[in-house]
């Protein structure tokens, strides 16, 4: 196999829309990185131009702070999981990712592996408390992006704590595989989710520039003691040669770590794709294994052949079992007929 | 191969001479200068001479792993050598943004690409040429944003008549960092990874089209997965229809 090692060199170039270098938040964002500033109109002018070659900016991204407009809140797109939630959106304040796991479907979704920060959160706020006035809302605030893993570097987190903690109808899912300790850094309260995703350790090295599934699974039993809630996602599995034996081990440490009981829920999802961003992301990783595997186009998303699938979803189901009812197992699945 | 785009000759001396760069003739209406490594072109002055040039050469020559430097004279009210990180053309009002090397020793400016010479200013931060929109605009057709450079360094304030002497004198004099830029983009990159050949094996099994594109998906998986399509399939593989060949190639898929 290639040797997979990656170096990484961030944001040595920030751009900026003139329209928020005076967001205070902006100023803050500058203050810390000493890079080069590059002003802007709008963010598309760097962020979507042709051509751009995703694998080279994903070593070194350099960092757009933009304005986020137009629609700020989308309804959950029938690939997401929505955990039994009538009312499941996502909004994406950051767009692309710190991390460079090699399966990750941004890179073909997004024309640029550059990052994107929107510091206009205040506006998404306005729009929550709108649909907060017709129905309760459970959102997903870190879909296309890791929010707690830019923490030091945006502060969205710390305001999303507090802006749930004084709105009890809504929920507040926060997706992560950072190893961020959470303690005494953000408000607590129940209506945020911490979404942990665990991945054994032959799918780490797949993963590259994440920190490794013990420090992940010591930040949620961290979070678990700071008295959030805590969910567990096994999503995406991807099938590899002693499947079975590394997701039992992962799932011993879990155990030995935090308690399966102390969870609220846990997700469970095979990779899935859709074909128009599996040409990007095939683009991207001409060499992963994990993205070269002949999936199967289902309905315009690619996934593994309902043999794998099923086995694979069945063997992690089962090991769980051992530990945590059904009720708190959110399963996705392809819909095989 | 790194193409360069000088818009004088004076501007190329120093490149060509150090990098022994040895003239090209008959290749396009332009002269070109080449090693191995390097591909120089003289394109004149002003954006329609710099995007006919950057067109002729990049469409005979180039493929989409090449780079491209325009280097050349700038106004401005400062001195020195500067990678440029914002190029807006004054002509059509476009503004482009090439990707920036995340590690070199330049100074940044923004650079603005005039129809004619830039009379100065001096409360103007920025610099001022009359290729580099054109160069960009043109070479983004061939390659990548991170493969395009723009090296600019300051010869007038005001757009005072500079001798071609000068400028000679102004690139010999700097051409230590001239060669730094052009060392960034001489680089070698990572060899490309060469994947199985699948033709024979498609011969035999008597693939079609969708037949084919799973057999090189398959092939190419298991390249990079270390291990090799032959591993998989068996000794005897001439089939005597493609329904012989789905066989193998469905049983190739379970077993990976
Ligand atoms: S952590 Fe998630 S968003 Fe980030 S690179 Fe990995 S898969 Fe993509």
């Amino acid at each position: 196999m290639k040797a997979l090692k990656r170096k990484y060199d961030f944001f040595s170039h920030i751009y900026v829309e003139e329209g928020v270098k005076n967001h205070p938040l902006t100023k803050n964002i500058l203050k810390k990185k000493d890079s080069h500033l590059i002003y802007i109109d709008h963010y598309k002018d760097v962020f979507c131009r042709k051509g751009q070659n995703i694998a080279s900016q994903k070593l070194s991204p350099s960092l757009i702070i933009a304005k986020k407009e137009g629609k700020l809140i989308y309804e959950g797109a029938p690939v997401c999981q929505s955990f039994g939630n009538e009312y499941f959106y996502y909004t994406s304040l950051i767009m692309n990712c710190v991390y460079d796991c090699e399966y990750c479907y941004l890179k073909g979704m997004y024309p640029s592996g550059n990052i994107v920060i929107f510091v206009n959160i205040e506006d998404i706020f306005a729009q929550i408390d709108n649909i907060l006035k017709l129905h309760p809302v459970y959102i997903s605030v870190s879909y296309d992006c890791d929010l707690l893993a830019c923490e030091s570097l945006t502060g969205f987190v710390e305001k999303w704590c507090l802006f749930a903690s004084e709105r009890k109808d809504l929920t507040v899912e926060i997706r992560t595989k950072s190893a961020v300790d959470v303690r005494g850094k953000f408000k607590v309260t129940d209506n945020i989710i911490f979404a942990f995703t665990l991945s054994p350790n032959t799918l780490y090295a797949r993963e590259h520039n994440t920190p490794s599934p013990l420090s992940r699974i010591k930040a949620a039993s961290f979070a678990l003691e700071e008295g959030f809630n805590i969910r567990l996602c096994f999503d995406p599995l991807i099938y590899f040669e002693g499947f079975k034996e590394e997701y039992e081990a992962l799932s011993y440490s879990v155990e030995e770590n935090i308690g399966f009981k102390n969870i609220k829920d846990i997700s469970l999802g095979t990779f899935r794709i859709s074909a128009d961003y599996m040409k990007g992301l095939r683009k991207a990783e001409p060499y992963s294994a994990t993205v070269q595997y002949p999936f199967e186009n289902k309905g315009g998303v690619y996934s593994y052949p309902k043999a794998k699938e099923e086995y694979m979803l069945k063997t992690v189901k089962d090991i769980l079992l051992k530990y945590i009812g059904e009720d708190k197992i959110y399963l996705w699945e392809s819909g095989y007929e | 191969m790194v193409f360069i785009f000088t818009a004088l000759y004076a501007e190329a001396e120093e490149i060509i001479k150090n990098y022994a760069l040895k003239k090209l003739r008959n290749m396009t209406k332009f002269t070109l200068y080449g090693n191995e490594d390097i591909c120089l072109c003289v394109t004149g002055s002003g954006v329609m001479r710099a995007s006919v040039g950057v067109s002729a050469v990049l469409a005979k020559f180039s493929s989409p792993e090449d780079k491209v430097i325009n280097i050349g004279c700038a106004g401005g009210n400062k001195e020195g050598v500067y990678l440029c990180n914002k190029i807006k053309d004054n002509i059509f009002k476009r503004t482009y943004y090439p990707d920036m090397p995340p590690k070199h020793s330049f100074k940044e400016s923004e650079l603005i690409t005039e129809k004619n010479v830039w009379k100065g200013d001096k409360e103007d931060p920025c610099l001022h040429d009359m290729e580099a929109s054109a160069v960009y605009e043109a070479a983004s057709f061939f390659v990548s944003p991170e493969k395009i450079m723009f090296l600019k360094i300051v010869s007038d304030s005001n757009g005072e008549n500079v001798t071609k002497e000068d400028i000679r004198l102004l690139f010999k004099n700097n051409f230590p960092l001239v060669q730094d830029a052009i060392s960034l983009f001489l680089k070698k990159e990572e060899e490309n990874f060469n994947f199985t050949d699948t033709s024979k094996i498609e011969e035999a099994l008597k693939c079609t089209v969708t037949m084919k594109e799973r057999l090189k998906r398959i092939a190419r998986y298991l390249d990079i997965k270390g291990s090799s399509i032959y591993d998989y399939l068996p000794k005897e593989l001439e089939c005597k229809s493609k329904k012989e060949g789905m066989k193998i190639l469905e049983s190739l898929e379970e077993k990976i």
